[in-house]
């Protein structure tokens, strides 16, 4: 529009100019008479003139013009167009074609150069525009807030932006040229090798992958790559690569990773697994340990229903109930149920949740199902250890006490003094009920006792009463008490035990009437061994007898009126063994001579007695049978000697078991203790797991470490509590192959508190690698530990000395395993060596004096000796002797 | 103020060793001893802010180590732990001057909060 206008302008100047122009010139030409001819000559070149300002239009107008002008004023007659004289008419064509002609070619020569003008302004702004664009670019490259590089195809950096190279703490320089694997960490090269020649091999497609670069000091970040090959001027291919810095997400996708890892083992390690249910919308959701707790695929969809199929079947009504509630009345639910697992095991689960509404309003339980069976476990364990030691108390018969003075109430009273007494557990006992349970004629020595002590502030007294049951019967108890002193100085408190020692009284009043029985048989026995002697038989070939010694009848040995039977008929156990008398009769019937048959008849008095008889057949000359000949013995004493033996035995295994339980009494604070150093360092583990689960950051191997002592030490409690049921238990002997040093370990695990609450360093001598003795491993152990409390009581007088225990073991060239216990106590009077060993004899004021007794009938039976050795310096040292076992001695 | 240093003497292994983990589990630093001869001879007796004895120990008890601390002029607290308490002896250790005394199995949060009372008299009374 505006061209149009300004040309418009353009024609308008040019045509009133050229017309003023022509005006001037005709007026000029008037003046000066100038001819046609050349008048038309002056326009023409007027025209042309202005036609050179450029518009063909007004050039046209302005040669209408000049030749109206001309034909007016130059062509008679004036103002006609009419041209008379044929002359001027070609002049006037030759003028309007020159004219017109020249003018569209003046205008057509001036159009060109403007074009060249024009395309030349054009090249000159294209040139400039092209070099601002550039400047652009690069002011882009280097300023982007993006890492560029580009590399060859060996991976040599072409080019990298300012920003790229000061990211890395680099100038460019310094990369342009190198290997741009030098920006890589060493592990990662092989990697970024890879991505480059995949981008090579893929012109104008691009890659992206997410890879760390190392900067100049060392630092690593993390970039997202995107890369793209393409093909340069040359025809040579490069590598681009835009790298974004991606460290701070990347570090927030790794710490989201590791607390899922974190989060994931927690649960695995605590057995706790997630879940969620939506219950509007059926949606279910559980962890990965919620699977394995319920050993269910995690590619499973979990749903409640799961959980119902896997639950224990006593348990499932309940389970199910929870989550039909839960699904009428959504409320928060904690509940502990079992599973019964396909692999046959059951697991004890506590389940809880929470009621939560979601962002849509719906209703979702989130909750956590743990798997407690190893805690129910432990729990058990503890409750098992502490019926053990209520079992200890029962089976040792013992009680413990604790008597407060001022209130005259018991403290504490443990379940078996209740049983002792017969009291009700939990009845409040009055002193005078006490009294009035126990023997009338022990109370008064009772509580003569008891005031000495608090008088004196005893550490340790003791004292023998008696308990008279509802139904008559007695009690016999030992006890052992001290006293407590408060803060004002007087007595406070008695605490003590009540041991059952009935048993201990009867099997040592059995003892002693067998004992009595044995002395009488063996007096009998040599009577008759003095009086009586052998008699003389015959019996005919029917085997009736015909002949008997004199004095048999007259000594009364023999029933009268035995002549003429058979022995069988003599006999009074033939119906009870009817095998010897089968045999016996089968010898007869042979003919052959016979040994030693004992059999039981009567004698004249009627009472029982045995015979021993030996006999061989005689014949005449011709070898015919005449019947036997032999001689009988009366060895009833000796088979009622041995009888009693037999009773003497079991008596004594018995005290031995008494005894045995007796000293189970006496270590109970021991066992208490052993007992409570592993339980104490299990709730220490326990607790210190929950620290470490706890922290902020949870340390997961220190709490598996926990978990791990925990199990070793509940074990270790278990083992202490094996070794006193061993002790406890009344059953067979067991003769087995036993290596006496492994006896001994056991003992010092059993006896080792004792040890220090004596304040007794123990020394140990086994001999290694002691061949086997043949024996009962618990007696043996109940004589070591018997000669081991001896010894530490023998030095507890002892305070100028370290007081040493010394237990040695080793092997002699006899065939004997000798175990040696010395002490450096108060040591054994010359006068009592030699009855040290006997029943009875005992120096302490509550002993019953059966220990080392019992020791040398237990090692004796194992058909060893055990004996007091004569030592240097104080104190007393006991060995015994015990034979190799037989069967591995060549 | 720095991390107190803790020493456990007890001459079961499993004890101590668990004793350590618990302290360990929260955060203070412990070193342990089998006997209190051993610990009487640890070159660091003088960093020691509070000692974890047990009682009945072969030798030399919970009770002589306190004595002989005493005697060495050295006013460190002291807990005792024991597997085998009466009163008679929690009256003894309280009277020599024992801050707390225990008796196994005890729950971890008690001889953390017994601890926790050592360390603050040690820091307000110092040492005498």
């Amino acid at each position: 529009m505006h061209n149009q206008i300004s040309n418009f302008k353009r024609s308008a100047t040019q045509f009133a100019f050229g017309s003023i122009t022509l005006a001037v010139v005709t007026l000029a030409s008037f003046y000066l008479q100038t001819h046609f001819a050349a008048m038309a000559l002056v326009y023409l070149l007027v025209i042309l003139l202005f036609s050179l300002i450029g518009s063909f239009v007004a050039s046209y107008a302005l040669s209408v013009l000049a030749i109206a002008a001309l034909a007016y004023c130059f062509v008679p007659p004036a103002f006609s167009l009419r041209i008379d004289d044929p002359q001027a008419l070609p002049v006037v064509v030759a003028f309007l074609t020159v004219s017109i002609v020249g003018t569209h070619l003046i205008g057509r020569v001036r159009q060109e150069r403007e074009a060249t003008h024009e395309a030349a302004a054009q090249l000159r702004r294209g040139a400039a525009d092209l070099k601002d664009r550039e400047k652009r670019w690069r002011a882009i490259f280097e300023h982007n807030p993006a890492m560029y590089f580009m590399l060859d195809e060996a991976g040599t950096v072409l080019n990298v932006n300012t920003f790229g190279a000061t990211q890395l703490g680099y100038a460019r320089d310094e990369l342009i040229g190198q290997s741009v694997l030098g920006i890589f960490l060493e592990e990662d090269r092989a990697f970024v090798h890879k991505c480059v020649r995949t981008c090579l091999e893929d012109i104008g497609q691009s890659h992206t992958w997410d890879v760390q670069k190392i900067r100049k000091d060392g630092s690593v970040l993390w970039v997202r790559e995107n890369a793209k090959a393409m093909l340069w001027a040359d025809d040579q291919p490069i590598v681009l690569i835009a790298c974004e810095d991606v460290t701070e997400r990347k570090r927030t996708e790794l710490a989201l990773q590791r607390s899922e890892a974190h989060l994931a083992q927690a649960q695995e390690l605590s057995h706790t697994g997630s879940f969620g249910w939506n219950v509007a919308t059926g949606e279910v959701f559980w962890s990965k340990e919620n699977f394995r707790i319920f050993q269910l695929d995690p590619q499973t969809a979990p749903a409640p229903e799961l959980v119902v199929e896997r639950t224990h079947p006593d348990d499932k009504a309940s389970v199910q109930e929870i989550i039909d509630r839960a699904m009428r009345d959504p409320r928060d639910f904690e509940h502990e149920y079992r599973l019964l697992l396909p692999d046959g095991s059951v697991k004890h689960i506590h389940a809880r949740a929470r009621a939560t509404r979601t962002a849509t309003g719906d209703i979702e339980f989130v909750g956590a199902a743990t798997d407690i069976t190893a805690a129910r476990q432990v729990e058990q364990q503890l409750r098992r250890s502490e019926a053990y030691l209520a079992e200890a108390q029962r089976l040792s018969h013992t009680g413990s006490w604790s008597w407060d003075l001022y209130s005259l109430d018991f403290v504490y009273r443990s379940a078996e003094v209740d049983r002792l007494f017969g009291f009700e557990p939990q009845e409040t006992v009055s002193i005078e009920t006490i009294r009035s349970r126990v023997h009338p004629d022990d109370l008064p020595r009772l509580q003569e006792v008891q005031r000495q002590a608090i008088e004196g502030k005893e550490e340790r007294f003791e004292y023998d009463f008696r308990i008279l049951l509802a139904d008559g019967g007695i009690r016999r108890i030992h006890s052992v008490a001290h006293v407590v002193v408060g803060s004002d100085g007087n007595v406070r408190e008695l605490i003590g035990t009540h041991m059952d020692v009935t048993e201990q009284y009867a099997a040592r009043e059995r003892l002693e009437n067998t004992l009595a029985a044995l002395r009488e048989s063996e007096q009998r026995f040599r009577d008759y061994a003095e009086t009586a002697s052998d008699w003389l038989w015959e019996t005919g070939p029917d085997h009736q007898v015909t002949h008997l010694s004199e004095h048999t009848s007259a000594a009364g040995i023999l029933a009268t009126g035995l002549m003429g039977l058979p022995r069988w008929d003599i006999a009074c156990d033939v119906e009870e063994e009817p095998e010897k008398w089968r045999q016996h009769r089968a010898t007869l019937e042979a003919h052959l001579p016979f040994r030693d048959l004992v059999y039981r008849t009567v004698n004249r008095m009627g009472s029982p007695i045995y015979v021993r008889t030996s006999g061989k057949p005689f014949f005449d000359l011709n070898g015919n049978f005449l019947g036997y000949r032999g001689v009988s013995t009366d060895i009833t004493a000796l088979i009622r000697g041995d009888q009693t033996e037999q009773e003497l035995r079991k008596a004594q295994a018995e005290l031995a078991h008494v005894t045995r339980v007796t000293t189970l009494g006496e270590l109970t604070t021991s066992i208490a203790h052993e007992i409570n150093q592993p339980l104490a360092a299990i709730i220490s583990n326990a607790d210190a797991c929950l620290g470490w689960m706890g922290r902020q950051t949870p340390d997961l191997s220190a709490a598996r470490c926990s978990v791990e002592w925990i199990i070793e030490d509940a074990i270790r409690a278990s083992e202490v509590i094996r070794r006193i049921r061993a002790l406890a238990k009344k059953g067979e002997i067991e003769m087995v192959p036993l290596d006496i040093n492994d006896v001994v370990k056991d003992v010092i695990a059993l006896v080792a508190r004792e040890l220090v609450n004596h304040r007794v360093t123990l020394k140990t001598k086994l001999t290694e690698a002691l061949p086997a003795i043949l024996g009962d491993r618990i007696q043996l152990q109940q004589v070591i530990i018997n000669l081991v409390m001896n010894g530490i009581e023998a030095m507890d007088a002892v305070t100028d000395r370290t007081r040493e225990l010394v237990i040695q073991s080793s092997e002699d060239d006899t065939g004997y395993v000798q175990l040696t216990v010395t002490d450096c106590g108060v040591g054994i009077a010359e006068d009592d060596t030699d009855r040290v060993l006997d029943p009875f004899f005992t120096t302490k004021s509550s002993g019953l004096g059966m220990g080392l007794s019992i020791c040398r009938s237990i090692v004796e039976a194992h058909a060893g000796r055990l004996s007091v050795v004569r030592k240097q310096g104080p104190g007393a040292s006991f060995r015994f002797d015990l034979p190799l076992h037989k069967e591995l001695v060549p | 103020m720095s991390t107190p240093l803790i020493s456990v003497v007890d001459d079961d292994a499993s004890v101590r060793a668990a004793t350590e983990n618990l302290m360990k589990s929260r955060g203070y630093i412990v070193q342990t001893f089998a006997s209190a001869e051993d610990f009487l001879r640890s070159p660091r007796l003088n960093e020691t802010s509070c000692v974890i004895s047990d009682l009945q120990m072969p030798v030399m008890s919970g009770l002589d180590l306190l004595a002989e601390m005493r005697a060495r002029g050295h006013g460190v607290p002291f807990i005792f732990i024991t597997a085998f308490p009466n009163d008679r002896v929690r009256a003894s250790a309280l009277d020599a001057g024992a801050i707390g005394f225990l008796a196994k199995p005890f729950a971890g949060h008690t001889l953390i909060e017994c601890l926790d009372a050592a360390l603050q008299e040690n820091r307000d009374g110092g040492h005498t």
